[in-house]
Formats: C-alpha cells, structure tokens, sequence
C-alpha cells in the first residue's frame, strides 16, 4: 500500500517512477478496510489522527501541519486511483469511521472500503428495523457464521438482529474443506453466481432474513456480483472483511496493479539492495541491475513485508540500504524477558512489532524517504491506524521524492 | 456429601494413573486437577517413554523399571508411541585430531551403550550399533562433519497430553468420578486423620466437600504445598527444564549433542515439528509462574548447532518450561538426582489417611501408580490385582485404521486422517463419524495440525475439555507453526455452539489460547516468527477487533 502510494503520487507529480516489488506483502492479507485512526468516542478522522500525531514516534507526528491535508489527499488519491473497488466511507478527514463487522462478531472502524463491505455499515445498519442474515457457504464458515450472529446481534439491537443463512450451495462432503479463497475462484465460474442466488434465495427465505453478508462475493468483480444479486433477491448484499488468506486483501493487491500500471509507473518484480554508491540495484535470479534515481523511497514493510528482520542474535536489520532500526529505543530484541519490547498478554502492546527505522520530519533517514510500516512507532492492532497511515506516508513520501528527483534532474541539466 | 474410598489430587501422569489403576480394581474414586491433566510437569516434559540409559549407571533399578514399563505402556496404547531411532555422535575434542582420551570415550560409550541393550527386549527396542563417520553420515548428511562415529539406541515418544487425558477417561469408564480444574482448599479432617476434601469449581466458582478413606497428593511440582495443607512437609527439589520446539522434523532421529558446559542435549523428532530439550536448573520460583529465558533458549540452540549445524535454518515455534519434582537431595548437581521416585505414608507424620508421590518419570508412571495403589488398597482391605498394564487405554483396544482409509471414507485430507489416526488410535473412526453426523464439523478447523472440528467435538463431549487450552492439549490445537492464527476464532466459534457460551465468553476463550501461545513464543521471536507475530496480530487484533472496547462505538 505505501508503495503503490508513493509511486502513484510520484508520478502524479510529474517524476518517471519504478517501483520494485519482490512479492506481495502484508497489503494482500488486509482486512478490505481502510483504517487510517479511530478513537473509542467515535471522533471524526481528523481528530482521531491528531490525537495519534501527538503520541511520540508515530509517523503521524512526522508530518506536522501536513497531516490533515495528507489524509484528505489519500483518501482522494485512493478513490480515484482504485475505481474498480468502488470505494465508500469518508470523503475526507473530516468524516467519521464506518463500523464493519468482523469475522469475530465485533465491529472495527475504518474510514473506507470496498464498496461491497462499506455497505454493512453497522452504524446505519443497527438504525433500523432487519434482520441481517450472516451466509455460510462452506468451510470453517458454517461454525464461525453462529458466533457472528451471536455477536452482530448485540451491536444491532434493539432494532436489528443477526441470524445465521446457511446456502446449500456446497454439498458435497469435499466441499467443507473448502477455504474463502477457493470459494471465491469457484464463484468467478461461469454459472455459478447464478447458482448462489438460487441458493441463497432458498436460505434467506427459511432464515427470514431481510439483508446478506456473505462471506466473499468473489475474487474478480464483487461490484457486479453484488448488484446482480440484489437485483435478483431483492435484498441488500454486503461482503464480509477479510482475515489471512483475504480474498478483499488480494483484490486490492491486484487493483493496485492495475492502477500503476495505468498511471505509467514501471513496476519490476525483484529483490532490491542497497548499492555501494548510495544507490539501489536490483536483484532478479542471478541477474543484478544498478539504478540511477534521483530519489528512492523506502515502503518495504516490517516483518510481514521483509523490510526489517530480526537476526537470530536479536539485531534488527533494515534489509535493503541497512539503516538504523529501533523498538522501543533498541537496536536488538535479544535479552527477553523484556516487557518494554513485548507484552506479556498477546492483545498487549508490543513495541518490539513496532520497530521500524527512525525518520524525520521530511519522512527521510540518509538519502531515502520511508513510508508505510518500515517506518514503525505505529501499532494497527490497537490504533485503528494501519493500511491508512501506509497509504498517507507513501503519499506524502512519493510527493516529497518527485520533488527531490526533480530538483536533481534540474541540477543535472543545468550542469549540462 | 459424596464418599470416596481414594480422593486422588493431581492430575499428572501420576495422578491420573493412579485414579486409573484405583477404579479398575474397584475403589471408588475421585480423581481432581486444579488445572488440566497434564498442564503441569506432566505435559512439559520432552515426550518420551525412554528407558533412563543417562541413570544405569547411579540409578539402574530406575533404567529397569522405566524399560519395563515403557514396554506395557506399548502394548496398553500401541496407537499413542512412535518410536525414535537415536544416534549418539562422538565430535574429538579438537577437530580432525581424535586424541587417546577421545577414543577411550567412544569405546566407553559403546560399552555404556551395550549395558543398555539388555533392558532394550522390555520396550522392543533394537541393541545399540556402533557407526563410523560414513556411516552415520549416510543416515543423517545433517551432522557436522568429522565425528569420530556414533552409537546409536532405540526409544520411543508420546503424546503426553494424551496419556493423561486417556488415563482420565479410563478412570472414569471404571466408575471414577473426574473433576478437572478443581482445586482443593481445605482438607477434612477427623481428629488427626484427613477424611476428605473441600474443593472448589474454579470455573463455576462453587464449593463442595468430599469425604474419602485415602487422600493422596499426587500433585508434582505442587506436592509440597498440597501436603501443607495437610499440615506435613514433603520435601523435593525442583528442577527446572526447559525445551524448543521447532517448526520442522529437522531429522528422522534423535541426536544428542553436547552443551557447552559438556551436558548431554537432544533434538529429536515429535510429531511434525522438533523438540530440543532439555536444561536442569535448581527452581526456586513459583511452579504456576514459569517462564523462559532467552540465554536458556540460546544454551540448547548452541548445543545443537555444535553438532547440527542446519538447526539456525529452523524457525523456533516456542520455548516451553516444566518442573520436575526431584527427590529432595542436598549436595549434586541437578543433572546427579536420582530420578527415582518416593511414596510417603503421612502416618508417622500425624496424618494418617494422607500419602504424597514424588519424583519418578513419565515412562515408568503406570509402574509407580500400581506400586501407590497397592499401598491403598492393601490399607483399604481391597486384593483386587492391578491390570493396568493388559486393559488397554481408550483407542489403543485395536489397531488403528490406516490413514488412507479415514481419509477416503470420510473425506477429509490424508494429513488430519494420519493425525486423528495417531491421537485417537481405534476411535479415530467415531471421532469421524460425527461429520457424517454434523457435516460441518469435517471442517478444518486448525490446518497446521489436521484438527478436524469433529475432533475438538469429540473431545468437548467426551474428554472433559473445558477450555480451548484444554482443547490444544488434548488436539494438538494451536500447535503447529501458525501458533494459533488460523484455529483461535474458528474453534472459539465451535466452543460457543457446544457449550453455548456467550460471544464474549467464547472470544475469552479465543485470547486466553492466543496469550497461553504467546507465553512460549516471548522469548524466541526472531527472523521469521517476528512475521507470524504480526500476522497473528492483524488477524486477531486488526481485522478482527479483538480486545477492541465493546459495545458501540458509534453512539
């Protein structure tokens, strides 16, 4: 996310960008939401952001005066950038969160997200009379669709209640190994969406449910898949977010494909390193190739995405130029047990899954801008503040970058 | 007010096997875990029914016992045991320049090992060979080069969760009465003699009082505080071990490497993954607060790194701790107690009715357990003979089906059909029919381990699981490499509907597996476990809102 960010407001400004990605990284296994900041009194975004601005070695802090209009320009830069996606929620920072049921029956805020999730807002959902039927198509589904009943039912009363639709689509004694991922492949198929909607209109009924949230509507279009089904039961249709393996996390990773690949930014799929001279080159099979930018921007993630790694003598290593990487002010995790690194409850706050390379207020350490979760001071987990704080770093790093290449080509003609 | 003829406290190896070994010769009993079986030493130690070569020499009356039994424990459970093919690498002192001394160790340790083969007929184990650097090179490329040769010895492993929880189950099926997270608070006395027991529900929050003949404390690690309560002391020394385990089978046998400070470790296959262990520390702590550090984690690592290289290329799941409940000993060093183990009748100690277990091992548990309920029912006028090491625990009463089969039968993927096969032994075919019941529950619900739902529900009906912990003991839910990430909300989602738990309750269930997790992967995060962390926190924490205030927000 803070990569395509950056590279997409790069070229926005005007600079010839390459974006070197190794592989898909903690993007592709994102929920589908947008989260950007939240506070437990439901605050507009950009109060909810300034009050994380103010929490020391938080990127947001990095950024000043800037942020509100950063999150504006990233809301805005993502809406136009993802049409495919169809993205709704807030329109800038000074909206609020939407609140998107969980695949654990609990709410979670985000400012955006694909339209098909943003739909079940539970906010505008639990304000009026329903019954939202939670579909169970196969799988680990079926189990888990009764205690997202159980829990959407206490959110959305007194008005609204949830019941469990169970479709009978998968019938087959095979099908319950089936995971959401390949249930979305098997509802690209010709056919079957048109199977589902018969299926389910069978449930839904028995159910008396009066709106579906379905646990995929399928990997490639579940715009359409959506409007068809409303079209045809009649009733309003929400896709559920997405845990690891994430059927809207792929997507996104695909639709930001795709959206680079229109705004003309090159992207070269391969292992990039720092090179002698300051400079990065690229690492693909046994081939290596220098590249000559006039800036770099840093958006390789944390753990997840490879951009910091933690030897096993507890050292913390950024893994392309080797800048410096804290947690919690250390440059190692060795010498556990450290409660200031990490928690002793697995829902405690985790410094030491905080780390990240310390920037300044340019959003640069040495000759390379960062941005996204290589940045660290951040915590998704409990600051509602994850894709969204990538997608505003990346944003203002790629802005800030096109400006340093520009002055550089300037340098450079000039020279000439 | 229930009576008992035996009120058994502990539900360890010891306990359960003697709330076993009591019930099937006809004492009523009831048998009590303030925890879990198996949640304390019983379930930390490194898994193996091994015949004790290390004590031939100072304790050999504890090699012949653990041998023996090992071989009953075979035959009762066939279904639960795997057997492990050691290999003892000899490394000279100084590489490539064996000297005299370093010859005369190899021959010492051949003669050492060539003593052992004559307990080897009692578990069906194979005599030791001697190998030559090629040699064992061919059966493991893995060990560092230039080894003077290696000795090699057969043992075997088990699930001990499952030995616990099986004994458990057997006690019950013979008219035991079994209460697991049940902690005693008071003992009744009559006069001196202790006649019974106040116990709390430590779930349910409820009191009651039991009166039983015999009281014994079989409470390990906790013995000494169980006896206090009875106003005796028992005195043992606690020893403190502690174990890896690693995300893959780094090799089909068990190697024992030396530690630097010249102690003998192993790493050895265990289920799917590798189990490295152990240290022996004096414990001075509280047995319900123990945790790793990383210098233990790094100690084991470096001694198998000197003899294995390849083990850095692993990923460390977890490190883990255990107490052992050592007779008591002032003067050698941990690695010298005897492993031998006691049982004290309180009588002489003014609590007569009351007896303690202490020491021993897992492998020789169901001999310890004949020996104490002899004790009791000669006291209790009871000449039933012990026939725990003929009746066979729940599954182990016939072959269990080959995998292939399970797997073509009841559609489910030829790993969880090997894995329910192994846990469940001859049950593994009813553990199965619950989905041709509920087809919902053929679902996966912890891939990494082949835990079917129907499995967790099987165990929630019919194994006294009571928590998904409870679950990760008796499944193997949440071991394997994703530590959770993927099983915590389904199986969760699945405790709900069976205990009919509300969402907060089911999703306390959810955390209190994911932090019992988190406990053994604190002190070895690193490379790539540092990803799984972050990618267990977005799962839970991120996109699923837990631990998030409740309630709505949005007002």
């Amino acid at each position: 996310m803070a990569g395509a960010c950056a590279a997409l407001a790069a070229r926005e400004a005007g600079a010839d960008t390459l974006l070197v990605s190794r592989a898909p990284g903690a993007t592709a296994m994102s929920s589908g939401a947008f989260d950007f900041a939240s506070s437990e009194d439901d605050a507009p975004l950009a109060e909810a952001a300034r009050r994380l601005g103010r929490r020391a070695g938080h990127p947001y802090a990095l950024l000043g005066e800037d942020l509100i209009p950063s999150i504006d320009a990233a809301i805005d830069l993502l809406r136009r950038s993802l049409p495919g996606l169809r993205l709704e929620g807030a329109r800038t920072a000074a909206d609020r969160n939407l609140w998107l049921a969980t695949p654990l029956g609990l709410s979670k805020p985000a400012a955006l997200a694909q339209g098909p999730i943003a739909a079940g807002d539970l906010r505008s959902l639990s304000t009026r009379e329903g019954r939202l039927g939670v579909v169970a198509l196969a799988g680990t589904q079926v189990v888990e669709a009764r205690l997202v009943a159980k829990g959407l039912s206490e959110l959305l009363a007194p008005l609204a209640g949830a019941v469990v639709v169970a479709a009978d689509l998968y019938r087959q004694r095979a099908d319950a190994l089936r995971t959401v991922p390949e249930i979305a492949h098997d509802l690209d198929r010709p056919g079957r969406r048109a199977e589902l909607i018969e299926s389910l209109g069978r449930a839904a009924a028995v159910a008396h449910a009066t709106a579906l949230l379905l646990p995929t509507l399928g990997l490639a279009d579940p715009v359409g898949a959506r409007a068809e089904m409303e079209r045809a039961l009649g009733l309003p249709v929400f896709e559920a977010l997405g845990a690891p393996p994430s059927v809207p996390g792929l997507r996104l990773q695909r639709a930001l494909s795709e959206a680079l690949d229109k705004a003309g930014v090159r992207v070269l799929q391969g292992i990039a390193e720092g090179a002698g001279d300051g400079q990065v080159q690229i690492v693909r099979g046994v081939e290596c190739q220098p590249v000559r930018a006039g800036a770099v921007v840093l958006a390789s993630g944390r753990f997840l995405g490879g951009g910091i790694r933690c030897e096993t003598d507890g050292r913390l290593r950024e893994t392309v130029l080797d800048l410096p990487v804290r947690a919690a002010g250390r440059s190692t995790l060795a010498a556990l047990p450290n409660e200031d690194l990490f928690a002793q409850r697995a829902g405690g706050r985790h410094a030491g899954l905080m780390a990240g390379v310390e920037a300044d207020s340019d959003l640069r350490s040495g000759s390379a801008f960062l941005c996204g979760a290589v940045l660290g001071g951040f915590d998704p987990a409990r600051e509602a503040g994850g894709l969204g704080v990538c997608a505003v770093t990346g944003l203002v790093a790629g802005e800030r970058a096109a400006r340093q290449a520009g002055r550089v080509a300037s340098s450079a003609e000039a020279r000439r | 007010m229930r009576d008992y003829d035996l009120l058994v406290i502990g539900g360890g190896v010891n306990g359960t096997g003697i709330a076993r070994d009591a019930a099937m010769r006809g004492l009523k009993t009831l048998l009590v875990e303030k925890k879990d079986f198996a949640a304390g030493s019983s379930g930390a130690n490194s898994g193996m029914i091994h015949g004790g070569i290390r004590y031939l020499m100072t304790d050999p009356q504890v090699t012949r016992l653990s041998c023996l039994d090992s071989g009953y424990i075979q035959k009762i459970a066939p279904h639960l045991l795997f057997r492990i093919p050691f290999l003892y690498p000899v490394q000279p002192s100084r590489p490539g320049q064996p000297s005299l001394k370093d010859r005369a160790f190899l021959y010492g340790a051949d003669i050492y090992f060539e003593a052992y083969d004559r307990y080897q007929p009692l578990k069906n184990g194979k005599a030791h060979t001697r190998l030559t650097d090629e040699e064992l090179h061919e059966l493991e490329p893995g060990v560092v080069a230039g080894t003077m040769g290696a000795v090699t010895m057969d043992e075997y492993g088990i699930d001990p969760f499952r030995l616990c929880t099986l004994n458990a189950r057997s006690a019950k099926a013979h008219g035991a009465d079994v209460r697991n997270h049940t902690q005693v608070t008071r003992f009744v006395r009559d006069g001196a003699a202790v006649t019974g027991a106040e116990l709390l529900d430590l779930r349910s929050g409820k009191a009651d009082e039991v009166r039983a003949r015999v009281v014994f404390n079989a409470g390990g690690p906790w013995a000494p505080r169980i006896a206090a309560l009875a106003g005796v002391e028992v005195k043992i020394r606690p020893g403190k071990g502690v174990h890896v385990t690693l995300d893959r089978r780094l090799s089909n046998y068990g190697i024992i490497c030396k530690a630097i400070d010249g102690r003998d470790v192993f790493v050895m296959p265990h289920e799917d993954s590798s189990i490295i262990g152990t240290t022996d520390d004096d414990f001075y702590g509280d047995p319900d607060d123990l945790f790793v550090t990383q210098d233990e984690v790094q100690y084991l690592l470096q001694a198998v790194e000197h003899t294995f290289p390849a083990v850095r290329k692993a990923r460390v799941l977890r490190a883990w701790a255990g107490i052992r409940p050592t007779l008591y000993a002032y003067g050698p060093l941990e690695d010298a107690l005897s492993r031998d183990h006691a049982i004290y009748d309180h009588e002489k100690d003014g609590a007569p009715g009351f007896f303690s277990i202490v020491g021993g091992k897992l492998a020789s548990f169901r001999a310890m357990a004949e020996e104490a309920v002899d004790l009791v029912a000669r006291r209790l006028g009871n000449s039933a003979a012990c026939t725990t090491h003929r009746v066979p625990l729940p599954g182990g009463e016939a072959p269990a089906p080959p995998a292939e089969t399970l797997s073509r039968e009841h559609a489910v993927t030829a790993f969880a059909a090997a894995r329910i096969s192994y846990r469940h032994g001859a049950e593994a075919e009813e553990v199965l029919q619950l989905a041709e019941q509920e087809p919902e529950l053929r679902a996966m619900a912890c891939p990494c381990e082949g835990v079917a739902f129907a499995e967790l529900a099987f165990s929630l009906r019919n194994e006294f699981a009571e928590s998904l912990t409870d679950l990760r003991r008796r499944c193997r839910l949440a071991m394997g490499i994703c530590q959770g990430a993927r099983c915590a909300g389904p199986a969760a989602a699945l405790m709900s509907e069976e205990r009919l738990l509300s969402t907060q309750a089911a999703l306390a269930e959810a955390t209190a597996l994911l932090d019992e997790r988190w406990r053994g992967n604190r002190p070895v995060l690193s490379g790539e476990g540092l990803a799984q962390a972050e990618l267990l926190q977005g799962t839970y924490f991120t996109t699923g809102a837990l631990g998030s205030p409740r309630g709505k927000p949005w007002r």
